[in-house]
C-alpha cells in the first residue's frame, strides 16, 4: 500500500461477491417509455395496467395519464439496478466508488492517458470444469477528451451457453451528480447473424451518460456459463472449458487490479495457473473460506500505461499476464479434441457423402500430388467461406458432410472438410489449431486448447508436409497467411485410423496409406512430430514482392514506362482480387494506377496473369506515357526521379535513444526491383544513385547498377527476415531504414553529349 | 479535411426507404401463388400476439395480464416481477391480417419445398427461359461482371387502412465467387411489433437444372449489430443461406414484407432503383393502390417522379380493376453503371423512381412541425443554462457562438431511435440535456431550445449529406439522413449550423452539409445551404528552412486554419492526450521527411473554439537535398500535389463531387549557406479557372542567398459538371506538374559541402 491512490486490498474481491446477493432495488431514476400506435413516445413510469387501460406517469409534467390500451403499441421498461437511488456523490456509500470520487486522479500524473482505471476486480467462481460465474467491476476516471469514448462499451457472451447481465452502470460527474444507465441506450445484439448457423456470439452494448473529463464511471457485469453443451447434447465440451486470461498492465494506467478465483476445496488441486512477468508486480495468495479455496492475485503498485510505438511487440508480451485453467496436459488436450471431432463426423450419411466425393477425386486424378491439389482447390474455391472464424464461433467444427452438402462453411469447417477428404483419399492429413502468430506468445505452462484458435491442415506427400489454409478462391495451394507461418499449433484431428479402410498394415505391422503409398517412415514422421508443432515459415522465394520498371526517356522530357508488378504468397492474393472486377472497372483501375504514377499520364495497355489458375507467382503489367516527367535544369541537364521507388520509415520515426520497446515486425519482407532506363540519343548518364550493400540484424538492402548501350540498369533487393530486433540495435536499424528512404529520393541525371 | 465526427450522424434506418427490393412479372406471381399449394410453412420465431410480455432472458409470454405494484399478474396466475420484463406489447403484427395472409404462421416465417425434393430438376416458363438466355448475352456484352440480375421485380400493395405489403422476386445468374458469396444469403429487416418479413421461396439451380432449396428450419431471426453509437433496438433481421450456390448457378428467391402497424398510416413513399453496377435483364415495380383512396387514406393522391429514366420507361402502365389501380414501370436490358473516381453519389445517376401519396407538403410539414415544436420546450434548467452561457456576450453572434460551442462540446454523439417521432425529431431538449448524449436531431432540438431561451429563432432542418446523393424535394416525401439547425438572427439573416461535430468554430459547419437541399418542416420551406468560399476551408502555412553546408536544415513551420480544415485538425489533436501530441507529430514528420527530429510543437488552446487554431513546430531535417555531382536538388516539402482520382479518365460520364471548396496559402523560405547558388528555378505559373485557381512561384534573392516559394491553390466549386471536366482536368494536371518542380542549387567548389555523394557514370 505504498501508493496514495490505492484504496482497496485483496479483500475487495471477496467483499464484492458477498455484497451481490444483498443488492437492494429502489425507485428508478431512469424512465420507462410508452409508445403510441401512431409513432409518438413519452418517458415516464408505468403505474398500472388494467383490462382496458394503461396508467402512466409522464416524466415531463408529472401528470398521470390513462391511455386506452388500443392506443398503445408497447411499453419499454427500465430495469431497476443497484445504486439507482443514489443521485449525488454525497450519497455514495460503496467504499471503492466513494474513494474514487473523493480522491480524483490528477490528469497531470498521466498526461499520455485518456482514462485511469481506478479499480478492476474480476471475481470468478468455478464449481466444476463446466460452470463458471464471473463478476467483473471496473471503475475508471476520464482524464481527457479522448476518454469520452470509453462511455460506450460492449460486454460479450455466447448466446447459447452464457447469460450476461449489466448489474449496474453509472457515472459520477465532476460536479457531483450520479447518473445511471438508461435502458434505451442498452442493446443486446448478435454479432454474426448473416449466416444463422454461425449466429452465436452476442454482446450487450451500452452508452453511459455524461462521460466527460473528470467523470468517474463504475460498471459491474455478471456472466454465468451454463453447463450444457448445446452441440453434442452432452456436458463438458473439452473445446470450451472455463479459463481466465488477465493482464495487469494496459494502454491506460491501472491503479488497482484484483483477480479472485474460488473453487470447491475438493477440486482445489485441479487448478493450473501461470503468472508471466508478475514477480514483484502482482501478489498471489490462497485463502480458505468454508468449503472454498480462494486464489487472489493483486497488483502491488499502480501499473503505468504501455506507451505504444509503431512495430512493437504485442501488449500481451509486455504486460504481466495471468492464465488460470483446469489442470491438463497438452497431450490430453489434443486427445480429447481429437476424440470429440472424430465423434462429430460419425453420422453415416455425412461420412458417405465425403467418402463418395473423395473417391471421385481419386478416380479423376492419377497422382497423389494431383489429388491433393484437386481436393484443396475444390474446398478453397467451390466451398464458399461464410460465418466468423473459429474464435468467434466455436473450436468444434460442423460435420464435414454438412459443409459439403451446403457448399459453404467457416474456415474451421472448410479445414475439417479438407482434412476428411484428404484422409478419405488416402492422403495422410491432420487437422490442427494454431495460435495466431500476430498474437502474444503462448503460455506453455497452462495446457489449454483455447490458447489456439486458427485452423490449418497439415497434409503429407512424398516431399513431406505441406500446410493448407483453404480460405477462399484467392488463396492458392500451400499459401498460408503470414500469421500462420511460424505459429504454434496443436493437433485436433489425427491422420491415421480415422476412417478405417483408407489405411492398411504393412509386413512390419505399421499402418500405411493405400492411395498415396506413403511408406511407414512417413507415417512414423507424422507420429514423431507429436501433437504440438511449429508451422514452418515459407521460403522467402515464395513470398516475393517484385517490380520491373522499363522506362524510355525522350529528349523532350517525356517517358514511356512499362511496369510489371509480381507477387507470390500473400502478395499474389492482392493481385487475384483484381479478378473480381469487371472489364470496365479494370479499365478504370489501371487508368487510375497510371495517373497515380504521374498526373496526366495516359494508360497505353495492360495485361495480367490468368488469376483463375492461381499461379504461384501472379503479375500485372501496364504501360503508361507521360509528358514532362523529367525536369530540365539549364540546357544540358535532364533529371528524373526513380518512379514508384520509396521506402516507408514510419516504424523508425522515433529518434534513436527515445524508443521504449524492441522492434517487432509481424511479417517478413522480400522485395526485388529492377529499373531499366533507356537514355535518349545524344544524352548520357551523368549521375545515378550509388550502388550499396547494407546489412543489419536480419535486414539487407542491396543495390547494383550498370550502364551500357544507352541504358542504365538498377537492381534493388530488400529483405527483412528478422521478426524481432533488440532495443540496443534500434539506432542501427533506424539508420539503415532512413538511409534506404534517402537513397530512394535520389535522382538520375542525364547530360547532353 | 473533414471533422472527426463527419460521418457519424445519419438519421435512423427508418428514414432509409426500401429501394433495393426487386419485383416479379405477372407470370412469376402466378407461379408463386400456385406454389403455395404444396409449400411447407414454418415459424421462425415466437410470434408476438396481442398483449405480450418480453422477458429479459428472451422468453415471450402471450397471454393477458395486469400490472400493479411492480409486478405483472398473468391470466394463468403466475406473477412476474417487473425487473424480469423488458417490453410490454399491447398489440402486434400477429393480429393484423392482410388479404394475402393465408399462409402466414407468425411474426416471421419462411416457407420452402420439402427438403427431400433436392434432386428435382427445374423447368422454366418460356418468358423466364428467354430472360435467362438474355442474361447470358448480357454477360458477354458486359464482361467480367460478378453476375447478371435477371429478374428484379417488386410489388407494393396498399390497403385503405394504411397497411401494406411488399413482395419481391429475385433471379440472378452467378458469374463470379463474390456474387455467389453475396447472393446465397437472403433475408430481410423488419421492425418487431410493427412489420414482418417472410421468405416465400429460396433456391439455387445448378447449370444442369438440379434444384437446392433453402430449408426454412435453418432460418433465424436476430437483433443485428450496429456501430457503437447507434441504438435501434426494434430492428430484427431474418436470415437464411441458400444451399448449393456456386459459380454458374441461378439464385432465385421471393420475399414478402408486411407492414401491419405503420406508425403513420398515410405516409407511403416508396422508391425503386432499376439500375445497378451489374447488368439487369428485367426490372419491374408495381404500385397497387385502392381506387379510390378512402378510409385512413382519404384525401391523399398518388404522385411520382422518375430520375435518369429513358423516355419510354418514364410513364407507368396503368391498370384499373376491381376497386384497385395499379401503376407498373418496366425497364429491360439495363447496362451496368461503371463507377468513376470522385463521382457524385450513385443514386444521383442511376435510373430510379420515387413516389408519394401526399398531394402536397402540408400534411408532412404539419406532422413533423408538431413533433419538433413539442420537443423545443424551454424548461427552467435550459433557460438557466442559456442565460448563464450568454451572460455579458457583447453581440448576437457571440451569444449564438457560445451556445453552439456548448452543445457541440457537451453532448456526446449517440443515436437512440425508438419510434417515428424520435427517428425524425429526436428527444425533448430537456432529455438530451440531462443525458448529455444524442444524435443530430437531438442536438439540433437542444440548440434550437437554447436559442429560443434567449429569443433567437432557430429550426431543425432535414437534409441528405452531400456524399449520399441529392435530397428528394420534387415530391412531398420524407428523405434525408441528417439534421442540422437553421438560425435566424434578429436582423433577419439566416445561417446554418451543425452541432454534431465537436470541433467546428462558429460560424463554420460541417463540409458535407454544404450546398445541399434542406427541408424546414416548421417554416414549410425548402432551400439549399450555401457553399462557403475556399478561404473558409483553408490551411495557411509559412515554412522557414535554414540550410547548412551539408544540406541539413532547421525548420520553423507555422500553420493556421479555417472552416472544416480547422475542425479536422482540431478534432484530431483534441483526441490525442497532451503528452502524446509531440510524439505523434514526430512520427508524422519522420514519415514525411526521413530523419526529421521535432524540437518544438505548440498549438493554440484546442478547447477554445472562439480562438482560431494555430500551430507552430520547429524541427531539424537531414539531407533536404539530393546531391548529384555539383548539383544539390532540393525538394520543396509538401509542395507536390497529385490528383490521380480526379484526373485519371480522359472523359467522364458523371460529374465530380467534392465535399466543399478548399484552399491552401503557403510560403517557403530557404536560406542557403555560403558557397551555394541557384542553378535553376522554374518559371512561375498562374491558373485561374472556374473550378481551380493556382498561383505559384519560386524566386531567388541572391543578395540574401535565399529562395522563396509561394503557392495559392484553391478548388473553387463543390461540383464539376461533365462539360467542364476537360478544363478542370487540364488545370489539375498543370498544377501537379508544376508542383513537382525542385530547386536546383549549384555547389561551388569552395563550399566544403559534405552532402552524400552520388556515383558518377563510368
Amino acid at each position: 500500500m505504498t501508493h496514495p491512490e490505492r484504496k482497496l486490498t485483496h479483500a475487495a474481491g471477496v467483499i464484492l461477491a458477498a455484497l451481490l446477493p444483498a443488492m437492494m432495488f429502489s425507485s428508478p431514476v431512469a424512465a420507462d417509455t410508452i409508445f403510441t400506435l401512431d409513432g409518438d413516445e413519452y418517458a415516464g413510469e408505468l403505474i398500472e395496467i388494467t383490462p382496458t387501460e394503461i396508467v402512466f406517469k409522464l416524466k415531463d409534467t408529472g401528470e398521470i395519464t390513462r391511455y386506452p390500451k388500443s392506443r398503445i403499441q408497447r411499453v419499454e421498461l427500465q430495469k431497476r439496478r443497484r445504486f439507482d437511488d443514489i443521485e449525488s456523490a454525497d450519497a455514495i456509500t460503496d467504499p471503492v466508488l466513494k474513494n474514487a470520487v473523493a480522491h480524483p486522479v490528477d490528469p497531470a500524473r498521466y498526461p499520455k492517458s485518456n482514462i485511469a482505471v481506478i479499480m478492476d476486480i474480476m471475481d470468478v467462481t468455478w464449481t466444476d470444469d463446466t460452470h463458471a460465474v464471473t463478476i467483473h467491476r471496473r471503475v475508471f476516471q476520464v482524464l481527457g477528451k479522448g476518454g469520452e469514448r470509453y462511455g460506450n462499451g460492449s460486454e460479450y457472451f455466447w448466446k447459447d451457453t452464457e447469460q450476461l447481465d449489466i448489474v449496474y452502470a453509472l457515472t459520477v460527474t465532476p460536479d457531483g451528480k450520479v447518473v445511471h444507465l438508461s435502458d434505451d441506450a442498452l442493446k443486446s445484439e448478435s454479432l454474426y447473424n448473416a449466416v444463422p448457423r454461425y449466429d452465436r456470439k452476442a454482446r450487450w452494448r451500452y452508452a453511459l451518460k455524461d462521460v466527460k473529463p473528470g467523470a468517474v464511471v463504475d460498471i459491474m457485469t455478471r456472466k454465468e456459463s451454463t453447463p450444457d453443451n448445446p452441440f453434442l447434447d452432452a456436458p463438458g465440451d473439452p473445446m470450451e472449458p472455463p479459463y481466465i486470461l488477465a493482464r495487469f498492465r494496459g494502454r491506460e494506467p491501472i491503479l488497482n487490479k484484483v483477480v479472485t478465483v474460488r473453487v470447491p476445496e475438493s477440486q482445489a488441486d485441479k487448478i493450473s495457473w501461470r503468472l508471466l512477468r508478475g514477480d514483484g508486480v502482482v501478489s498471489h495468495r490462497v485463502d480458505k473460506a468454508g468449503n472454498w479455496v480462494i486464489h487472489t492475485w493483486a497488483l502491488l503498485n499502480p501499473a503505468t500505461p504501455i506507451d505504444p510505438e509503431p512495430a512493437m511487440p504485442p501488449d500481451g508480451d509486455i504486460a504481466p499476464r495471468l492464465v488460470v485453467a483446469w489442470a491438463s496436459t497438452w497431450k490430453k488436450e489434443s486427445a480429447d479434441a481429437t476424440e470429440l471431432i472424430r465423434a462429430i463426423d460419425t453420422a453415416p450419411d455425412s461420412q458417405h457423402a465425403v467418402k463418395t466425393r473423395a473417391a471421385a477425386f481419386l478416380q479423376n486424378n492419377a497422382q497423389p500430388g494431383t489429388v491433393m491439389r484437386a481436393i484443396y482447390n475444390f474446398v478453397a474455391r467451390d466451398i464458399s467461406l461464410v460465418g466468423p472464424n473459429a474464435a468467434a464461433f466455436r473450436l468444434t467444427p460442423n460435420p464435414a458432410g454438412v459443409t459439403l452438402t451446403k457448399r459453404s462453411g467457416n474456415i474451421l469447417d472448410k479445414c475439417n472438410l479438407l482434412y476428411r477428404l484428404l484422409n478419405d483419399a488416402g492422403i495422410p492429413a491432420r487437422l490442427m489449431l494454431a495460435r495466431n502468430g500476430y498474437a502474444s506468445a503462448l503460455v506453455d505452462g497452462v495446457p489449454l486448447i483455447s490458447q489456439y484458435n486458427r485452423p490449418v491442415v497439415e497434409a503429407w506427400g512424398a516431399n513431406g508436409a505441406v500446410y493448407l489454409y483453404p480460405s477462399d478462391y484467392l488463396r492458392g495451394f500451400g499459401e498460408i497467411p503470414e500469421w500462420l507461418q511460424g505459429a504454434d499449433a496443436i493437433v485436433i484431428g489425427d491422420a491415421d485410423g480415422v476412417h478405417p479402410g483408407t489405411s492398411a498394415e504393412n509386413a512390419a505391422g505399421q499402418r500405411v496409406s493405400i492411395m498415396a503409398g506413403i511408406p511407414a517412415d512417413t507415417l512414423n514422421a507424422i507420429a514423431q512430430s507429436g501433437v504440438r508443432i511449429t508451422i514452418p515459415e515459407r521460403p522467402m522465394r515464395q513470398e516475393i514482392d517484385g517490380r520491373r520498371i522499363d522506362m524510355t526517356v525522350t529528349v523532350d522530357s517525356a517517358v514511356t514506362v512499362k511496369e510489371t508488378l509480381s507477387g507470390s504468397g500473400e502478395n499474389a492474393i492482392g493481385f487475384r482480387k483484381l479478378g473480381d472486377l469487371s472489364k470496365a472497372d479494370l479499365d478504370t483501375y489501371f487508368k487510375r494506377l497510371a495517373a497515380s504514377r504521374f498526373n496526366g499520364a495516359t494508360l497505353a495497355k495492360y495485361t495480367m496473369s490468368d488469376f483463375k489458375n492461381t499461379n504461384a507467382e501472379e503479375f500485372i503489367s501496364f504501360t503508361w506515357q507521360a509528358d514532362g516527367y523529367c525536369i530540365r535544369a539549364g540546357d544540358k541537364i535532364l533529371s528524373l526521379k526513380m518512379p514508384t521507388i520509396a521506402f516507408n520509415t514510419s516504424a523508425v520515426g522515433k529518434p534513436a535513444g527515445k524508443r521504449h520497446w524492441p522492434l517487432h515486425f509481424k511479417t517478413r519482407a522480400f522485395e526485388r526491383i529492377e529499373l531499366v532506363i533507356h537514355v535518349p540519343a545524344g544524352y548520357h548518364v551523368y549521375y545515378y544513385p550509388e550502388p550499396v550493400q547494407w546489412e543489419q540484424d536480419g535486414m539487407t538492402f542491396a543495390v547494383k547498377a550498370s550502364t551500357g548501350d544507352n541504358t542504365l540498369t538498377i537492381r534493388i533487393v530488400r529483405t527483412r527476415t528478422a521478426h524481432d530486433i533488440p532495443l540496443k540495435q534500434y539506432g542501427a536499424c533506424k539508420r539503415l531504414i532512413d538511409d534506404m528512404a534517402f537513397w530512394a529520393r535520389k535522382w538520375i541525371v542525364l547530360e547532353k553529349d | 479535411m473533414i471533422a472527426t465526427r463527419l460521418n457519424r450522424c445519419r438519421l435512423a434506418r427508418r428514414l432509409i426507404r426500401i429501394r433495393r427490393h426487386r419485383p416479379a412479372p405477372p407470370v412469376i406471381m402466378l407461379l408463386s401463388i400456385a406454389a403455395t399449394l404444396w409449400i411447407v410453412s414454418a415459424a421462425i420465431s415466437t410470434p408476438l400476439r396481442a398483449e405480450t410480455l418480453v422477458l429479459r432472458n428472451g422468453e415471450k409470454i402471450n397471454q393477458t395480464f395486469s400490472y400493479k405494484n411492480d409486478a405483472f399478474v398473468l391470466a394463468d396466475g403466475r406473477i412476474i416481477p417487473r425487473n424480469d420484463v423488458t417490453d410490454v406489447f399491447m398489440v402486434s403484427t400477429g393480429n393484423a391480417k392482410t388479404p394475402s395472409d393465408k399462409n402466414a404462421s407468425g411474426n416471421t416465417s419462411a416457407t420452402s419445398r420439402p427438403t427431400g425434393a433436392a434432386a428435382e430438376k427445374v423447368t422454366w416458363p418460356p418468358d423466364i427461359e428467354k430472360a435467362i438466355a438474355d442474361a447470358r448475352v448480357m454477360a458477354k456484352k458486359y464482361p467480367g461482371n460478378k453476375g447478371v440480375l435477371i429478374l428484379d421485380h417488386g410489388k407494393w400493395t396498399v390497403q385503405n387502412d394504411g397497411t401494406r405489403t411488399f413482395r419481391y422476386h429475385f433471379l440472378g445468374l452467378v458469374l463470379k465467387e463474390d456474387a455467389r458469396d453475396e447472393w446465397q444469403t437472403v433475408g430481410g429487416w423488419f421492425e418487431e411489433g410493427r412489420s414482418m418479413a417472410k421468405i416465400i421461396m429460396a433456391r439455387s439451380i445448378d447449370p444442369d437444372g438440379t434444384i437446392h432449396t433453402l430449408d426454412p428450419a435453418t432460418m433465424k431471426v436476430s437483433t443485428p449489430k450496429e456501430n457503437s453509437v447507434y441504438f435501434n433496438k426494434r430492428a430484427r433481421n431474418l436470415r437464411g443461406v441458400i444451399p448449393g450456390v456456386n459459380v454458374g448457378s441461378l439464385v432465385e428467391y421471393e420475399e414478402e414484407w408486411r407492414y401491419t402497424l405503420p406508425e403513420q398510416k398515410r405516409l407511403f413513399a416508396p422508391g425503386w432503383r432499376f439500375q445497378d453496377e451489374i447488368p439487369v435483364v428485367s426490372s419491374v415495380i408495381t404500385i397497387d393502390l385502392p381506387d379510390p383512396l378512402a378510409g385512413d387514406l382519404a384525401g391523399l393522391a398518388f404522385q411520382y417522379v422518375t430520375k435518369n429514366m429513358p423516355e419510354k420507361s418514364r410513364r407507368p402502365v396503368i391498370e384499373k380493376k376491381d376497386g384497385r389501380i395499379r401503376y407498373t414501370w418496366r425497364a429491360e436490358n439495363i447496362p451496368p453503371v461503371v463507377p468513376e473516381p470522385s463521382m457524385v453519389a450513385l443514386s444521383d445517376v442511376i435510373m430510379r423512381l420515387e413516389c408519394t401519396l401526399y398531394p402536397d407538403w402540408k400534411e408532412l410539414n404539419e406532422y413533423n412541425a408538431r413533433i419538433q415544436s413539442e420537443r423545443i420546450a424551454v424548461k427552467p434548467p435550459l433557460k438557466q443554462l442559456a442565460d448563464t452561457l450568454t451572460k455579458n456576450a457583447p453581440t448576437v453572434d457571440e451569444k449564438i457562438a457560445r451556445l453552439y460551442h456548448w452543445v457541440q462540446q457537451n453532448i456526446t454523439y449517440n443515436s437512440i431511435k425508438s419510434s417515428r417521432s424520435s427517428g425524425w425529431s429526436g428527444h425533448p431538449a430537456i432529455e438530451t440535456f440531462e443525458k448529455k448524449y444524442g444524435d443530430c436531431t437531438d442536438v439540433s432540438i437542444l440548440f434550437c431550445t437554447l436559442l429560443k431561451a434567449i429569443d433567437i429563432t432557430a429550426y431543425p432542418v432535414i437534409l441528405r449529406t452531400s456524399d449520399s446523393g441529392e435530397t428528394l424535394v420534387d415530391i412531398p416525401a420524407p428523405d434525408g439522413n441528417h439534421c442540422i439547425t437553421q438560425v435566424v438572427k434578429p436582423d433577419g439573416k439566416s445561417m446554418f449550423l451543425d452541432c454534431t461535430s465537436d470541433s467546428y468554430s462558429y460560424p463554420y459547419f460541417r463540409a458535407d452539409d454544404h450546398g445541399v437541399w434542406t427541408i424546414n418542416f416548421i417554416k414549410g420551406k425548402i432551400e439549399r445551404t450555401p457553399v462557403p468560399p475556399p478561404e473558409d476551408n483553408m490551411k495557411q502555412s509559412e515554412l522557414h528552412f535554414v540550410l547548412d553546408k551539408n544540406a541539413n536544415a532547421v525548420v520553423t513551420e507555422t500553420n493556421s486554419y479555417t472552416g472544416s480544415y480547422e475542425a479536422g485538425v482540431r478534432g484530431y489533436w483534441q483526441s490525442v492526450p497532451p503528452d502524446r501530441r509531440k510524439e505523434f507529430m514526430q512520427r508524422y514528420l519522420a514519415r514525411r521527411q526521413p530523419g526529421a527530429v521535432l524540437t518544438q510543437f505548440k498549438t493554440s488552446d484546442l478547447k477554445d473554439l472562439m480562438t482560431p487554431l494555430k500551430m507552430t513546430l520547429t524541427y531539424t531535417v537531414p539531407k533536404v537535398g539530393s546531391r548529384a555531382g555539383d548539383l544539390l536538388i532540393v525538394k520543396v516539402e509538401q509542395l507536390e500535389r497529385a490528383f490521380s482520382a480526379d484526373t485519371a479518365l480522359e472523359s467522364r460520364k458523371y460529374p465530380i463531387e467534392n465535399y466543399t471548396t478548399r484552399a491552401w496559402k503557403r510560403r517557403w523560405v530557404y536560406d542557403l549557406p555560403a558557397g551555394f547558388s541557384v542553378k535553376s528555378l522554374p518559371d512561375p505559373i498562374t491558373i485561374d479557372t472556374k473550378h481551380v485557381t493556382y498561383k505559384a512561384s519560386m524566386t531567388s534573392d541572391p543578395a540574401h542567398r535565399r529562395v522563396i516559394v509561394k503557392e495559392w491553390f484553391s478548388i473553387n466549386t463543390r461540383q464539376v459538371p461533365v462539360s467542364d471536366y476537360p478544363a478542370y482536368r487540364n488545370a489539375l494536371n498543370r498544377v501537379a506538374r508544376w508542383s513537382k518542380n525542385y530547386i536546383f542549387l549549384q555547389i561551388n567548389s569552395a563550399s566544403n559541402a559534405d552532402t552524400d555523394k552520388d556515383t558518377p557514370a563510368k
